[in-house]
């Protein structure tokens, strides 16, 4: 059954929509975790056992025990302290990529559902450009020009993902300019870029939202097959996705090496892909489809 | 065999939500006979649509039958097992709803649902057959070019049409109970003249029983031979057509009809019952209608009353009770 | 129905042309000079000249667009700079390994992703559909190289018969189909069944159930029918990551196909075989897309109404 949902831009949209969302126990316990997650990455320094980056050569590929709880690589690192540090190289590949992505999308979705005819012809055909690009190909082509850093996978990765964005937003543009108080403004002289970011961004923040948080996880997935084949951080930083490629070749000896950074690769996907869904529930449940 | 064809006895349907126990059906009794049009009346939100759920036991989750029985052409159906309802369903007992642009498969051509219908209870049909029989039917519901109809998709087609292929599809197996939920609420007031002929004249043919379910008591005046009125899940009043326009003796009944623009006596103020119907969740403690009806007294405000009268004419109201003897 | 064609057609040509001017672009702004690093780091300014310009490379990027996109579509995409091979035929070998792959994976991933989204969808509340569903959210969220990696550890290392490189026996898919196919089994299994659960409570579904049909015939010819449009979307936005997706896989167990020939490439520089290949997959995907598209009309006539 369909609630009757008040206007975004009214002031008890968010209470009533944090209530709708404290409802729902998943998203809770993903919520938690993600801010788990902030915490890990932010004191990363504070919390890891060991430097993430001293080489112990006796320690080498050392199997999980009291000292080293998910043992040690290749270099005798501490694996434990290398996915915590790569814990900070996946959330903020993943957050600053898609707050990216969210501008760039919003400001075409926006420019199309305002200014219509061509404006909204070349946009629309542009979001159908990256749409159907094979994105992880482009990634590693763009990758490959800009070369390895953590800077690069956020502009990378950016700038490839602001297709869904850009669509979302235009359509919610669409049916609020026909609403009388978009009218009313435009009659009335109001400037265009008044317009777009005073009336309609109000409007558009719960699909921004809601394409963030769903844009993480897969930004995170992609950053770790980026970095898998090579073309993600440089080393030695650490990030999951490298660790896993370095680990490729340890299999028969130390599976464990391959296993752990996996793990937190699919909790911390999982936990952004269900608080994803339980915000989209909760903010615009239009979205489902 | 009896005219009976249909009788409703004590149904009672319940819907568990969230621990919370909801009677949305109350013990609701009624008899069909062959040829004869019942008319179930009442605001949405009634029960009306809930009752026909019951009566081809296509309660939807969380609800159940919670008691009372439903025979069907002497057979009872509560307890029937799934199998044995959908040989049922679609042959003695056919259904048309509401909505006819949501009814259809939008996907599939009007013919090939009309003969799927018949090809599903009839297995000495063969597919060449059912189709020559669809199109024969799509003739009789008076469709124009219906061979090309009979090849569109429901997309193609206007409401109205729609719903003739609705009655055509309901009508294939010729049944002997034919359910209309609203089959004329969502089209325009000429088309709607139309179907209302149009499954007066099929009654008329086929000889089938009709439970005719709306909120407009106009229609009702038309169709109708029985009228059961509904509210909050309950039978109010039960009795035949003539005398329910005559003489309604529940007060939820007096207001409906005054309800008919050209029965009010000033046709330019219409009539409203005032408030609506209480949520399933939120009960009056007494009559159901109590908090809405201008007579109600404070005997109506803390007990319940029951359905009484005798078997022409019943009502559930305390104005009627046996001791005053008017029913 | 021809209109429509037509405007698909078009509209895919398009998205091509914008795709190879991106694609090429990118690729040719690299920095640091390919030639110098192909030749090495004892070679005179001079020749580093006359192989550039044998290469073409001393002209502008608009006349090296206009030349490399004419060669595409005459089917010559150049020569590699370090095989020196025809860059066609090197993308002919690795595709047919691809395409092996990524067929076989999808027909699997299908398969499991529709039965388990439409038995999920009936058995809706029940335990069965949240143990579905779990696996299914674990699917889309893990990494496929890694599955890779954790069926090699606890599959290929133990059962001998079961090869964990290359991708000539039989046996041989099980694994790299497996890991490539589970993110798409999962994405289908929720996209079937979240579909499937729209149309149970339609009008039309209750029609069906009153007209008495079998419970199998409203499943597949009632629900699963106009289940299928969001399915194919999905399906088709699948589709275009799967090559890209293979790479992964294929890096992991050694399979010669187009994603290590881009992979290898990329790192070596080689542009022609990287803009080629890059300009193959693009060209795949738009055609599965145009494909889609069609579909869409084929499924649902109603679509060709609004034509």
């Amino acid at each position: 059954m369909e609630e009757k949902r008040k206007n975004p831009a009214s002031r008890g949209y968010y209470q009533e929509s944090w209530k709708i969302l404290r409802k729902n126990p998943v998203a809770m316990v993903c919520l938690a975790f993600v801010l788990f997650l902030v915490f890990i990455a932010l004191f990363a320094p504070l919390i890891a056992p060991f430097d993430p980056d001293a080489i112990d050569m006796p320690s080498k590929l050392k199997a999980p025990d009291n000292v080293h709880l998910f043992g040690c690589d290749e270099f005798g690192r501490d694996i434990l302290s290398r996915c915590i540090y790569g814990c900070r190289v996946s959330l903020s590949v993943g957050i600053v990529s898609q707050l990216i992505a969210v501008v760039i999308g919003y400001f075409m979705g926006v420019c199309a559902g305002y200014f219509g005819k061509r404006v909204d012809a070349v946009i629309s055909f542009l979001i159908q450009v990256f749409a159907s690009l094979p994105d992880l190909l482009l990634a590693m082509a763009l990758m490959f020009a800009l070369g390895r850093g953590l800077g690069n996978l956020y502009i990378a990765l950016g700038v490839l993902s602001w297709a869904k964005t850009a669509r979302l937003v235009r359509g919610t543009v669409l049916q609020l300019k026909e609403k009388e108080y978009v009218k009313a403004c435009r009659i009335d002289g109001g400037s265009s870029f008044r317009i777009i970011m005073k009336h309609l961004l109000p409007n558009c923040i719960p699909t921004l939202i809601i394409t963030v948080t769903m844009g993480i996880p897969s930004a995170i997935l992609s950053e770790a097959s980026l970095s898998f084949l090579g073309l993600g951080v440089r080393a030695p930083m650490s990030s999951w996705g490298m660790m896993i490629s370095s680990s490729k070749t340890f299999i028969r000896t130390s599976p464990f090496y391959s296993l752990f950074p996996g793990f937190c690769i699919i909790i911390t996907v999982i936990a952004f892909n269900m608080l994803g869904d339980g915000l989209r529930d909760a903010l615009d449940p239009k979205l489902r489809k | 065999m009896s005219d009976i064809v249909l009788s409703v006895e004590h149904l009672s349907i319940t819907f568990y939500k969230d621990k919370a126990v909801l009677p949305t059906i109350d013990d609701v009794s009624f008899t069909l006979k062959r040829g004869e049009t019942l008319g179930i009346v009442g605001e949405s939100g009634c029960g009306k649509s809930m009752t026909v759920n019951g009566i081809l036991q296509m309660v939807p989750e969380p609800g159940k039958i919670t008691g009372g029985s439903v025979k069907l052409n002497g057979e009872e159906l509560v307890g029937l097992s799934e199998r044995k309802l959908a040989e049922r369903r679609g042959k003695e007992i056919a259904l048309i709803f509401q909505e006819p642009m949501t009814s259809l498969n939008p996907l599939m051509r009007c013919g090939a649902q009309i003969a799927e219908t018949i090809l599903a209870h009839d297995r000495s049909v063969g597919r060449k057959e059912a189709d020559a029989r669809a199109l024969e039917l799509i003739k009789q519901v008076g469709i124009p070019m219906p061979e090309k109809i009979f090849d569109s998709i429901p997309g193609e087609l206007s409401g109205g049409m729609r719903q003739r292929i609705v009655i055509a599809m309901a009508l294939c197996n010729h049944p002997s109970v034919l359910i209309c939920d609203e089959p004329t609420t969502a089209l325009d007031v000429t088309i709607q003249a139309q179907i209302l002929r149009l499954i007066n004249e099929m009654k008329r043919s086929y000889n089938t029983g009709v439970i005719f379910i709306t909120h407009d008591m106009g229609v009702i005046r038309e169709m109708a031979d029985q009228v059961m009125v509904m509210y909050a899940g309950q039978a109010v009043e039960y009795v035949d057509a003539d005398e329910l326009f005559r003489h309604p003796l529940h007060p939820y009944t007096q207001g409906l009809i005054r309800c008919i623009p050209s029965f009010g006596k000033d046709e330019d103020e219409l009539y409203v019952i005032q408030g609506s119907v209480p949520m399933l969740d939120n009960l009056p403690k007494g009559c159901l209608f109590a908090p809405r009806c201008p007579y109600a007294t404070d005997r109506c405000r803390v007990e319940r009353p029951r359905f009484l009268g005798e078997k022409r004419h019943r009502v559930r109201c305390f104005l009627y009770g046996k001791e005053d003897g008017d029913a | 129905m021809r209109r429509y064609l037509v405007k698909r057609i078009l509209l895919a040509l398009g998205i091509l042309f914008a795709i190879s001017i991106i694609t090429f672009f990118v690729l040719n702004i690299i920095p640091g000079d390919p030639v110098a690093l192909m030749l090495g780091d004892n070679v005179d300014p001079e020749t580093i000249e006359t192989v550039r310009h044998n290469l073409g490379m001393d002209k502008s990027l608009g006349i090296q667009y206009v030349e490399w996109i004419a060669g595409f579509l005459t089917g010559n995409m150049g020569e590699s700079y370090f095989q020196h091979k025809p860059v066609l035929g090197m993308i002919v070998d690795a595709f047919g390994y691809t395409a092996r792959l990524a067929v076989v994976a999808y027909a699997v991933a299908l398969v499991i992703g529709l039965t388990f989204g439409i038995l999920a969808a009936l058995h809706r509340g029940k335990a069965l559909e949240r143990i579905l569903m779990a696996f299914a959210v674990a699917g889309i969220s893990a990494p496929s190289f890694w599955v890779a990696i954790v069926l090699q550890i606890f599959i290929g290392l133990r059962f001998r018969a079961i090869p964990i490189s290359g991708l000539d026996r039989p046996a041989a898919y099980l694994l790299p189909c497996l890991s490539l196919g589970t993110r798409y089994a999962a994405s289908i299994a929720r996209i079937t069944r979240t579909s499937m659960l729209e149309i149970m409570n339609q009008d039309f579904i209750r029609t069906a159930r009153a007209k008495g049909l079998a419970r199998a015939r409203i499943v597949m010819v009632h629900m699963f029918r106009n289940a299928l449009i969001p399915i194919i979307t999905v399906v088709g936005s699948d589709l275009t990551t799967l090559f890209a997706g293979s790479m992964l896989t294929e890096s992991v167990f050694n399979i010669p196909g187009m994603g290590k020939l881009l992979v290898d490439n990329i790192t070596k520089r080689d542009i022609p075989v990287v803009q080629g290949g890059v300009m193959m997959v693009a060209l795949l995907c738009v055609v599965i897309y145009l494909v889609v598209d069609l579909l869409y009309a084929v499924v649902d006539p109603n679509i060709r109404l609004e034509e």
